[in-house]
């Protein structure tokens, strides 16, 4: 049984949750779906987010999908990711969505998945009107690609707060927003790595987004060093 | 600089005129005629037209490299974006964007 972990239920996670749902229970994948995030839905999530109670994301968003896909095995983790419990939410075999807005958990999850002999990990971020995908994958406890810390510096020496310090909802209220089309982008071509995957046609470790440009951009990132 | 840059198509065959390199910044993909220059020199000159980040790692067929790197005919050069993080800048101005709730 496939067991698929999304972690952060935010405008992202919003948005790739419900078709990633749909096509497992259409295509009668014999999967598990985890949903974690420690934050909570308010009336602030609107504007990008789509719920139907107030309460914590995951079981909210667990609930909304028990009801419309019945039979579909969905369960919720109340708790934001961190190093210690990332071991018992992250196992060998896994495949990982991640939809959070802060580069330390971006690290912690890395990391972790760094330890573990096979993963699928797809990250997924944005700007304003611009976003990207990074895809990293292990097999047989190899680098297939890139972990996400290899190229990226800010997410190896992470210089921002953990969700528990600073949602990102904190951070719109600062002023910060981001804009619902993004967030639908980058969640759609998260899902996109993994139907490619599934395929086996899965041939890039991080894709850019540009909405205003209208354009994509895939890079290979090679996972052995040297 | 500007003269040798343009637009490159989404393959790495675009790149294998003579002398040039393939440049990726995000989704811009340029090719130039700059092998045997240093990658410090084509940050330097793109850092401004593309809005590459200083923090940008440069990356050489997918390796590492240090800003003295010497760019060769034929191999790919990234300045890797920044993962996305927080929407908009702080300091552009968004208020009042989001229309109220019915």
């Amino acid at each position: 049984m496939l067991e698929i972990r999304v972690i952060g239920l935010g405008g992202i996670g919003c948005a790739l949750v419900p078709p990633l749902a749909r096509y497992l229970y259409y295509a009668g994948t014999a999967c598990r779906l985890t949903l974690v995030d420690g934050d909570a839905f308010e009336q602030r999530n609107l504007p990008r987010q789509a719920f139907r109670a107030g309460g914590n994301k995951a079981r909210v968003k667990a609930e909304e999908l028990a009801q419309e896909f019945p039979g579909l095995s969905v369960r919720a983790v109340p708790e934001f990711v961190t190093t210690a419990n990332a071991p018992d939410l992250i196992r060998s075999g896994d495949v990982v969505f991640l939809g959070v807005d802060n580069h330390r958990t971006r690290r912690v999850i890395s990391d972790h998945c760094e330890r573990l002999a096979d993963i699928l990990l797809i990250s997924g971020g944005n700007e304003w009107t611009d976003g990207n995908v990074q895809v990293y994958r292990r097999q047989g406890g190899r680098d297939l690609s890139a972990p996400l810390t290899r190229f990226h510096p800010e997410i190896a020496a992470p210089g921002d707060a953990s969700p528990a310090e600073a949602s990102c909802d904190a951070a719109a209220a600062a002023g910060a927003p981001q804009l619902l089309f993004m967030n639908l982008t980058v969640a759609s071509a998260m899902l996109n790595a993994f139907y490619a995957w599934q395929q086996g046609g899965l041939g890039y470790g991080e894709v850019y987004l540009d909405i205003l440009a209208g354009r994509c951009q895939p890079v290979e990132r090679r996972g052995a060093r040297g | 600089m500007g003269e040798e840059l343009r637009e490159a198509s989404g393959t790495r065959a675009a790149a294998r005129t003579e002398g040039a390199v393939r440049i990726v910044y995000g989704i811009h993909a340029l090719e130039a005629a700059v092998a045997g220059r240093p990658v410090a020199e084509i940050r330097q000159a793109l850092a401004q037209p593309l809005n590459i980040s200083p923090r940008a790692v440069a990356v050489v067929d997918g390796e590492v490299v240090a800003e003295g790197h010497l760019l060769q005919a034929g191999q790919q050069l990234e300045f890797v974006r920044l993962a996305g993080e927080k929407g908009a800048p702080r300091d552009t101005a968004r208020s009042g964007f989001f229309p109220p709730l019915p």
